[in-house]
């Protein structure tokens, strides 16, 4: 009995570490990242394209490690510092989603191999120095700042499209007394702050579209009248009770969960959202850039903050290989194809296609069309943490947060902000 | 006045020690007890019924009979679960208004040929309630919806792969850690090397105050200079590593209560050290190897980090990744993740439940002096 005890269990042990090795032995394996997870349709959808593409090419094993926000992020530090370098990744080319891969000099540049006939080179911007283009982005720029607005819901008020933000304050008494949030942010999410509101209000406020690379740079500071101003803007939020101070409570789930239920008449999200909202108040959704701030300059008027858009891109690693390299490029054109683009510009996880040649259907929503309409009229501004990364990020992130609870000053978090982005 | 007398004398026959000790037994009951049953019964309620009160009983998934669905277009993201490449009938494909709105997550492919011609001819958009279906469908729909969150969970998360790796783990770990610890804990309490074993148990002693969480990056490389990341074996060796302190603790302490005459009886009876370990040690510590099984499988089963860490692949994952891979910044499937938490609650409880009196006695053999 005992032995065959220990016989059962070495099978086991021998089991599972052989036979993976030789099941996979044909196939040309491509050792991927993913970024999703099982609860959100990136990761419903990256898991369907690979059982579809597997079935199609049999000889070719995506072998993927799917996981999702700062988890990925940490976990592709871990795997970079081992030299467990994946062959494909989820990877952008900015600060956040760019540098680890740039500093382990594992970024590949696509140019020599992406397919000309399918992708429009135009419409992919340059990631480095020379041109290089070390993803294949999911579509054009990505943008964060959109405002959504139920137009419904600000009709039924009496009022109509805001032009600017004094038209914003005067729905307010209406909304309090419906018991209706007027604009509606996930606060509790740091990052939200800064990457979706706050990118386009120091642009407007400075009139420059690049005050954030040029300050993380050291050509402006975080301490400039204009970025201090931005912060106050903030305050003046609350005070007029556009946003409320509670807001710092609300996460990103109950805030698509406010604006679906019509609770809210306005929703701060970027442009990835529009696909999410609740069915029955997507039709009546209208998304555009923010209205004029008060004291905003001519500069940056009706600017909406955007920053490339991240996507699959092969690694120094996976790119020296030719079978892997030519495998994962295959996956990547079945990823990227007409039917699989179109459905995510239908789900409202891109805003407008890299395809050559691609034809917008006509039948989808409003919501959506408004996206394309801003991501083709609306100048481009900075997105904050595309720049400014590590502590000063942070101490931004939590700095509004403060701000908007009445804990701290503006000049006070500008100041912090300032002495980190120097360290 | 009665009445209060009759409380008076209660509170003297019982004393009030006795009184505050059932305060707090019966307080740690419903502590541990309310958790689990809030979790079996949320199973079974919508992601919005979660969302809307936390604490309410399901409804919306067992009042089904009525629901309303409404009628789409095929499209990439939905998924047909029936053999579309060889049953070309044309069918109906409908997805839920009330459950999990627009996420594509509660839909039924009908054939159209079993349908009523005027639900049959519906358009994309048309609406179409259950109780218009044919019996045979509205009882599909009526089960697949109630066990909704248990059918996406266990698909999405791809949980059965992860059970079953999760049986590996805690299995083949805890016989090795049974296996080395009572060699170890044999040789320290009974062999003659008396300074060494001080030695050896304090070195072990201090590998019991490190837990995995605290060395989870120095392990991850480690284990990656050897390729041993994302493998089984890798994670094995590391749980092993680690759950072999306590076994060693535990089993040198009840070891060492057994009379030396055994070990002595059995070398003169001619017995090499391996055949009075297998033969006599082994037999007799019965308890203690099945409260170091106990501790070091509920351990490893419910261990979560490390597997992240480790594991890249689906192949290596374990149940507790696959729980927390319905919750994200952006989104949360609480009615698939606590599907997914019974799922892999449930064998632990059971074992739990069935060698609780096993446990603590094993734990307190050898405590006691007879």
């Amino acid at each position: 009995m005992r032995k065959a005890l220990i016989g059962f269990i070495l099978l086991v042990v021998v089991g599972v570490a052989f036979v993976p090795a030789f099941s996979a032995s044909k196939k040309v394996v491509v050792d991927t990242m993913a970024y999703g997870d099982n609860s959100n349709p990136e990761g419903v959808n990256w898991v369907r394209i690979v059982n579809a593409f597997e079935k199609a090419n049999p000889d070719i094993k995506i072998q993927y490690e799917m996981l999702y926000d700062e988890a990925y992020h940490q976990k592709v530090t871990a795997r970079l510092a081992s030299g467990n370098v994946p062959d494909l990744a989820y990877m952008g080319a900015d600060a956040r989603w760019g540098t680890p891969w740039k500093e382990a000099k594992q970024q590949f540049d696509h140019k020599k191999y992406i397919d000309k006939n399918m992708f429009d080179l135009s419409l992919i911007p340059s990631m480095g120095p020379r041109g290089e283009i070390y993803e294949i982005p999911l579509g054009t720029s990505n943008l964060t700042t959109t405002l959504y607005m139920n137009e419904k819901l600000v009709k039924e008020l009496g009022f109509s499209t805001p032009k600017t933000y004094a038209d914003i304050v005067k729905m307010v008494p209406a909304a309090k007394a419906k018991g209706l949030t007027v604009v509606s942010i996930d606060g509790a999410d740091g990052w939200a702050w800064g990457s979706c509101l706050m990118s386009t209000i120091v642009a407007r406020m400075s009139g420059d579209l690049n005050f954030v690379s040029k300050a993380v740079a050291g050509k402006k500071k975080f301490t400039d009248p204009d970025f201090v101003a931005s912060l106050a803007m903030l305050e003046t939020m609350v005070k007029d009770g556009v946003i409320d101070a509670k807001s710092v409570t609300v996460d990103y789930g109950t805030n698509m969960s406010n604006y679906g239920n019509g609770k809210a008449l306005f929703m701060v999200q970027g442009q990835w959202a529009a696909g999410s909202i609740n069915k029955k108040v997507q039709d009546t959704t209208r998304l555009m850039a923010w209205p004029a701030f008060p004291g905003e300059k001519k500069g940056a008027a009706g600017s909406v903050a955007a920053a490339i858009q991240v996507g699959y891109g092969l690694t120094k690693k996976g790119g020296s290989n030719k079978d892997v390299r030519e495998a994962a490029l295959k996956f990547l054109n079945y990823f990227y194809s007409v039917p699989e683009t179109t459905e995510r510009l239908k789900t409202g996880a891109i805003v407008a296609p890299i395809l050559k040649n691609f034809k917008v259907p006509a039948s989808l929503p409003q919501v959506i069309k408004d996206k394309v309409t801003v991501a083709t009229t609306a100048k481009n501004s900075d997105v904050i943490d595309a720049y400014l990364t590590g502590a000063a990020n942070d101490a931004l992130n939590s700095g509004m947060q403060k701000i908007v609870s009445g804990k701290a000053t503006p000049a006070q978090i500008a100041a912090e902000v300032e002495k980190l982005a120097r360290k | 006045m009665k009445m209060l007398q009759k409380v008076l004398n209660l509170l003297i026959k019982f004393p009030i020690g006795k009184l505050i000790s059932y305060i707090v037994f019966i307080s740690w009951l419903l502590i541990t007890v309310i958790p689990l049953i809030w979790m079996m019964y949320s199973s079974f309620k919508s992601n919005e019924e979660l969302n809307m009160n936390i604490y309410s009983l399901p409804h919306d998934l067992f009042a089904n009979y009525n629901d309303e669905f409404y009628v789409i277009e095929p499209q990439l993201s939905v998924v047909p679960d029936y053999d579309y490449e060889n049953d070309l009938r044309p069918r109906l494909i409908i997805e839920s208004n009330t459950i999990d709105v627009g996420r594509h997550s509660l839909v039924f492919f009908l054939l159209k040929e079993k349908l009523p011609p005027e639900v049959a001819n519906l358009q994309p958009d048309d609406l179409v309630y259950v109780n218009q279906l044919p019996f045979s469908m509205r009882f599909e729909i009526n089960w697949k919806t109630m066990l909704f969150n248990y059918r996406k969970s266990i698909a999405l998360g791809g949980l059965v792969f992860k059970f079953f790796n999760s049986i590996i783990y805690a299995g083949v770990s805890t016989f090795f850690i049974v296996l080395f610890g009572l060699m170890i804990g044999y040789a320290l309490s009974k062999m003659r090397f008396k300074k060494m074993s001080v030695v050896i148990m304090g070195i072990i002693g201090a590998g019991y105050l490190i837990s995995i969480n605290s060395v989870i990056i120095p392990l991850f490389l480690m284990l990656s200079s050897f390729h041993l990341t994302d493998t089984h074996i890798g994670i094995i060796l590391v749980y092993t590593a680690f759950g072999i302190p306590l076994a060693v603790m535990l089993s040198s302490q009840y070891i060492s209560g057994l009379p030396d005459s055994l070990i002595e009886s059995a070398y003169m009876d001619g017995a090499t050290p391996f055949q009075t370990f297998f033969k006599i040690i082994m037999p007799i510590c019965a308890p203690v190897i099945l409260t170091i099984s106990i501790v070091s499988s509920l351990g490893i089963w419910n261990e979560f980090l490390l597997v992240l860490i480790v594991g890249s692949t689906e192949f290596t994952k374990s149940l507790p990744v696959g729980v927390y891979s319905f919750s994200s910044l952006t989104s949360t499937q609480l009615g698939w993740q606590i599907a997914a938490l019974v799922v892999g609650t449930a064998p632990a409880m059971v074992i739990y439940f069935s060698f609780n009196k096993y446990l603590t006695k094993g734990v307190v053999a050898g405590s006691v002096k007879e």
